[in-house]
């Protein structure tokens, strides 16, 4: 009996693969489990880079789903200056499964979420999402009311998407060491206090992470068995570790364990996936090209070519999709664009990525 | 006030009908007051949107609807002539923005003040009400009152389902107060006395409106349009917001 290598398809090889390969001939990186059809409505939540998903989605006319949007006769300027239209909910960037499991919990009435406020300037800030609210709110009822809205588009979209795209982002964050809660940003970064008593740094391991990765799917599932799963992990490497290590094998860490999470529970069902939106960027095949010249911001050519390798993989995979409202589907021509949602447009559009304000503190 | 009538011009749409029909039928009668009506309905040519200011006056292309209107007295309008203008129904679409705010079911009061505040000024701040205002405000010393358009009949249905409270109508028109004081007009909300559920106007105020040009009633099923009692209501309010 031969090798059970001898009957491996040419992906299973590095060699024909990948080195013999001009980087944007590399393919069949994804194997979709499932299919995603412009009538879906797909929800999407997590880091930085998970918002380059929904600006891709709307940019072919998918069903982006936004559980909270803006009334529709506000100028999209303004919405967006209030991060509407962000993210499914306006919960802001969601950096680990813990702060996932959290949101969950905290929608689905699991778990109640705690009454800290951060205050700055005499405004107040929600620890969970600080930067949501641009010069923060104006009373403590205020954020709190606006905190149960988002709760409520939360429990919306989990009772309607069929679809949830979750980005990870982090294995570092800050927890208060007598709740128990995991921060967005440390205290004392966007707003609040910084309290080494009280305010504690954890590197979540691997077992955490799963965990939590579990338990907040599973959360989901039980209220809406329908939905599928789709998980990423951001290529943006970290603005700054407070590890005590340096910051690239910080990085190299926290990505390889998001990775390996991601990876373990997408293999572990039917209805989780994987898509290689960190490998398509990072990789030594494509020399960093989707870098921009800090070597963290992923170029508009990366975000592209990622939502390319996207819709192609499912296409080629379940044939082509109809667009919503019965056009034609001219999607690939269409994925050739540059895709909004891009390092520039944000900043343009004043999309605030909490993580990017630790940047200040730099030397 | 004492002595001379407050002399008033209300400037708008179909939706002055209401008022004048108030005067007319003898719903309303003021002494302190000495009304002309003139404005221009939305089947009439660009209907509001005719309407400019130009070299310190009021123009529009529908002159003769307009001096139909103002019962054959004004072509144009020099808002100088007047103690203050009204400018009625062609201003804020109340049933709408509160249409678009409730759209995901949620309580007015779930968005932070400064959000509505931005919003609300970038939906009205472009609008043509606002821009005449704007541009009137600039060369007229009298008072400018800005009165919505009225909330839906309540025979509409439009908001059934959803529950409005008090408190939302009360921040919003604090907020359209808002707007509108830091452009120089004041906002005069819908009389309370005619709302109901906090979502529409009562049928007692809105069954048998008649279009600005005639006597004939619109059909049951319009619920956009307010009768002469609403009408009433509305100057009522002007009145007493003049006097203080």
């Amino acid at each position: 009996m031969g090798s059970p290598y001898e009957t491996l398809p040419s992906k299973s090889f590095w060699r024909t693969a990948v080195a013999e390969k001009r980087p944007r001939q590399i393919e069949q990186l994804w194997d979709p489990k499932f299919d995603f059809l412009p009538i879906h409505k797909i929800s999407t939540m997590g880091s930085c880079f998970a918002q380059h998903f929904s600006s891709a989605l709307l940019a072919r006319n998918y069903r982006w789903f936004d559980a909270e949007s803006a009334p529709h006769v506000f100028a999209p300027e303004t919405a967006r200056k209030y991060n509407y239209g962000v993210f499914s909910a306006r919960t802001g960037n969601i950096y680990t499964t813990k702060a996932l499991k959290q949101w969950i919990f905290w929608a689905l009435g699991l778990d109640s979420p705690p009454d800290e406020i951060w205050v700055k300037d005499g405004r107040c800030y929600d620890p969970f999402r600080p930067a949501i609210e641009p010069g923060g709110f104006a009373t403590a009822q205020e954020m709190f009311d606006s905190r149960l809205a988002c709760l409520a588009a939360i429990r919306r979209m989990l009772k309607q998407a069929d679809r949830f795209v979750f980005t990870l982002g982090l294995t570092e964050g800050w927890i208060n060491r007598a709740g128990g809660f995991n921060y967005a940003v440390c205290p004392g970064t966007a707003a609040g206090e910084f309290d080494p008593d009280l305010h504690v740094f954890h590197n979540f391991g691997f077992a955490e992470i799963l965990t939590d990765l579990t338990a907040a799917i599973d959360a989901i599932r039980a209220e809406s068995p329908h939905i599928r799963f789709l998980l990423t992990v951001s290529p943006v490497p970290l603005v700054a570790t407070a590890s005590d290590k340096h910051v690239l094998t910080a990085t190299s860490y926290s990505k390889s364990v998001l990775r390996a999470v991601a990876g373990e529970h997408a293999d572990a069902r039917e209805d989780v996936d994987y898509f290689p939106s960190y490998e398509i960027i990072t990789a030594p095949a494509f020399k960093g090209r989707f870098y921009e010249a800090n070597l963290r911001s992923v170029r508009p050519a990366g975000v592209n070519f990622v939502m390319k390798t996207f819709f192609s993989s499912l296409h080629q995979k379940f044939g082509a999709s109809q667009p919503h409202g019965g056009k034609k589907s001219g999607r690939l021509k269409q994925a050739d664009r540059p895709v909004p949602g891009t390092r520039d447009e944000m900043e343009e559009n004043g999309v605030v990525c909490e993580e990017q304000m630790l940047e200040a503190f730099a030397r | 006030m004492t002595g001379a009538p407050v002399r008033v011009c209300i400037i708008g749409n179909s939706h002055i009908a209401a008022l004048k029909l108030a005067i007319r039928h003898g719903f309303f009668r003021d002494d302190r007051l000495d009304v002309v009506f003139w404005g221009v309905t939305g089947t009439t040519g660009n209907g509001f949107r005719s309407i400019r200011y130009e070299n310190g006056r009021l123009v529009t292309t529908e002159t003769a609807f307009v001096r139909m209107v103002s019962e054959g007295k004004y072509e144009t309008i020099n808002p100088d002539d007047f103690n203050a203008l009204i400018f009625h129904g062609s201003t804020v679409r109340y049933t709408k923005l509160l249409d678009s705010l409730r759209r995901t079911g949620g309580d007015v009061r779930q968005y932070s003040r400064a959000f509505l505040r931005d919003g609300i000024a970038g939906w009205l701040g472009t609008s043509h009400a606002a821009t005449l205002i704007h541009r009137i405000r600039s060369s007229y010393t009298g008072r400018i009152l800005v009165s919505p358009m009225p909330l839906m009949s309540e025979d509409s249905k439009r908001f059934d389902g959803r529950t409005v409270e008090a408190g939302e109508l009360t921040l919003l028109n604090d907020i359209l107060s808002e707007f509108y004081a830091a452009g120089g007009a004041e906002f005069l909300p819908q009389p309370n006395e005619t709302i109901v559920q906090n979502k529409y106007t009562s049928t007692d105020f809105s069954i048998g409106s008649v279009p600005l040009g005639g006597d004939v009633r619109h059909r049951k099923a319009e619920y956009y349009h307010m009768n002469a009692r609403y009408g009433e209501a509305v100057l009522r309010k002007v009145s007493e917001r003049l006097q203080s």
